[in-house]
């Protein structure tokens, strides 16, 4: 399953991006990310994503509300499994053609979004808690960011450790 | 190398083998197989722990740094109010900061630190023999870092990443009340030693509200300086505002019978988060 | 009670001078020094300072034990601020400092004694001069006493004008919060 994930900034400006892709471990096969005319789709499905994110960005008790006989507004995309106290994971709040949207918000409001591909068109399963977890160390990994005094908020991120951190990551919590 | 153009996405790998970190001019890079094996790139940065540890910084020193801080924004500057405005920038970035840092470090469930401490240090007694002198009357002008810090230092190594000890984030303060709770006590514990003396409602106005402290610790030195407290209102501002809950915030002196130096640091949030709260709670 | 406290800087010039009226009013009123009084006052005290650190007798520059140096710690508890663990400025604990401290005022002038009043004289390492008069009919003032005051003023000096930034070194203490510590701590004695 190949990810495009994001972090995006106060005004919806790309803060990082980056494309995991499946390991086939058989040499020679060609690693499978996204379709090339998908790649050039992906911010655009995923901006398209960013008016729910932002209405649950200031949802109280969000945890409470969702389960499997809600039929409030906007929250029939949504499946979030994992039972957690924190607003900070959204779970899944878009999909786009049986691709899952994730999404998760750091204390200040920068979104951490990402699609999640899938090849076999079925309809991509979420593991929650991979993905959870997968955010929280990027989130901190973001806040680390912040400590650097060179570093502006809402810049992109631009360091080689910082990307490779990112991707290893990905690689540990995305695709086992 | 020399010669960057703004390119859409691509996957064109010429391109990518160029680039080591995320370029916004190019687009998301793909993961290549090859990576796997490699070792992260180095960096103090990212492999330094966020984990609090308890040091302490001498009154002095603090002081007489933001002392020349204040002497060279008032050099460089040619009226009071640009003054005001450039220290409040100071704190704006460091508030802005410290919302992100604080509230992963209260998201780490607090016997964690005990625990871990318990199992890594190898000379508890000596910790708590530290901890007991340093409590005791200690009266040199200067106050010296604790031999807790050594202990702590192996705890630094191996906690790279606080997020294993976490098991769900601390929830995001969506309400006037919590974040300025969060405010009152955490930032105001991890910036000055205590929390602030009081947290007070405007009776007069919907969106205003006062932050008390007794004696503010950076300006208690200088004479007349309430106007230096910009910088600790541009470290509420930074944080408010970087929390989306826009506001404007200054400081005012407010002399209380025994306490001369009390600054009052008010409050002002935009209108909209008050409607923005009225439409949510419903 | 001392009479007055002055501070001088190191090139002879008064930068700070604070009275303390608890002395009869006749007295007062008969000749008030005038501030070029205080001044003239101030570098004449600075100037004869340092031609008494050149005339220190031979036998005492030879003697093998020197003058007695280290003064010993009185404490000086404000009676209205019992409050447990007052924080005093950048000091920690209830008071200033605890312990004996070393006069570093080798060999100029420690005290000059006249029919009327006592000078006493505190210099810091820096070259700082800080100076109280006191009247010789307040019986309750001795010298150890007045060096653990002067010593406290130090600390506030340290404290309330050398952390202020607007504050330029040698020149005037305008600094109220350094004027009220010092009347406060004065009126302790």
């Amino acid at each position: 399953m190949p990810q495009y994930f994001a972090i995006l900034g106060k005004s919806d400006n790309p803060v990082y991006e980056a494309e995991f892709t499946t390991q086939q471990g058989q040499q020679g096969q060609l690693q499978k990310g996204f379709p090339q005319h998908l790649k050039e789709l992906n911010p655009f499905i995923m901006h398209a994503s960013l008016d729910i994110i932002e209405d649950l960005q200031w949802k109280l008790n969000s945890n409470v509300q969702h389960g499997t006989n809600n039929s409030g507004f906007g929250s029939f995309l949504r499946s979030k499994n994992v039972n957690v106290t924190d607003n900070c994971y959204l779970g899944k709040v878009d999909h786009f053609y049986g691709l899952a949207i994730t999404a998760y918000l750091t204390f200040s409001g920068m979104k951490f979004v990402m699609i999640h591909g899938n090849l076999d068109k079925n309809s991509t399963q979420v593991d929650d808690n991979a993905v959870k977890s997968f955010y929280q160390e990027v989130h901190e990994l973001y806040i680390k960011t912040l400590m650097n005094p060179f570093y502006k908020i809402n810049d992109p991120i631009t360091s080689a450790a910082f990307d490779t951190r990112v991707r290893s990551l990905a690689r540990k919590y995305l695709n086992k | 190398m020399s010669q960057r153009i703004i390119l859409p996405s691509t996957s064109d790998d010429r391109v990518f083998n160029n680039s080591d970190g995320y370029e916004y001019t190019i687009g998301p890079k793909q993961s290549l197989p090859n990576e796997a094996s490699s070792q992260p790139t180095p960096s103090r940065l990212y492999s330094e722990s966020l984990m609090f540890r308890k040091q302490e910084v001498s009154l002095s020193a603090v002081t007489f740094l933001f002392g020349e801080m204040i002497a060279h924004i008032h050099n460089t500057s040619k009226t009071a109010s640009e003054c005001e405005v450039k220290l409040n920038d100071y704190g704006f970035v460091i508030g802005s900061k410290l919302l992100e840092l604080l509230n992963l470090r209260a998201s780490v469930p607090s016997n964690t630190y005990l625990r871990s401490s318990n199992f890594l240090s190898s000379s508890t007694p000596t910790n708590t023999s530290a901890n007991a002198m340093h409590s005791g009357s200690n009266t040199t002008a200067s106050r010296t870092v604790s031999g807790v810090s050594d202990i702590y230092y192996n705890q630094e190594n191996s906690a790279e990443s606080l997020t294993t000890l976490i098991s769900s984030m601390r929830s995001r303060d969506l309400t006037i009340l919590d974040i300025l709770q969060f405010i009152h006590g955490t930032v105001w514990s991890y910036l000055f030693g205590h929390v602030s003396d009081d947290l007070v409602k405007s009776s007069e106005r919907e969106n205003e509200y006062m932050i008390v402290d007794n004696l503010p610790l950076l300006t208690q030195f200088i004479p007349n300086g309430v106007s230096c407290d910009f910088f600790v209102c541009g470290i509420i501002q930074g944080f408010l505002n970087n929390a989306e809950f826009p506001c404007s915030v200054t400081p005012h002196l407010m002399p209380l019978k025994g306490f001369d130096q009390r600054v009052i640091y008010l409050i002002q949030f935009d209108k909209h988060v008050l409607e923005r709260e009225g439409l949510r709670s419903e | 009670m001392p009479q007055a406290v002055l501070v001088i800087n190191k090139s002879g010039g008064l930068i700070y001078h604070r009275d303390f009226e608890e002395v009869e009013v006749e007295v007062e009123d008969r000749n008030k020094p005038s501030s070029n009084d205080l001044l003239i006052l101030a570098s004449t005290l600075h100037s004869t300072f340092a031609i008494a650190s050149q005339l220190t007798p031979k036998a005492i520059q030879l003697q093998q034990q020197p003058l007695p140096n280290l003064v010993p710690y009185v404490p000086m508890i404000d009676p209205d601020n019992l409050v447990p663990r007052k924080k005093l400025g950048s000091f920690k604990g209830d008071d200033y400092f605890k312990e004996p401290f070393q006069n570093w005022n080798k060999s100029g002038i420690r005290s000059i004694k006249t029919d009327q009043f006592t000078v006493y004289i505190y210099q810091s390492l820096t070259g700082l001069k800080l100076v109280a008069m006191v009247s010789n009919r307040s019986d309750t003032i001795n010298e150890t006493v007045v060096n653990n005051l002067l010593r406290r003023i130090y600390c506030l000096y340290s404290d309330y004008v050398m952390k202020d930034p607007f504050y330029s070194l040698e020149m005037p203490i305008k600094s109220e919060l350094f004027d009220t510590k010092l009347r406060n701590l004065v009126k302790q004695l």
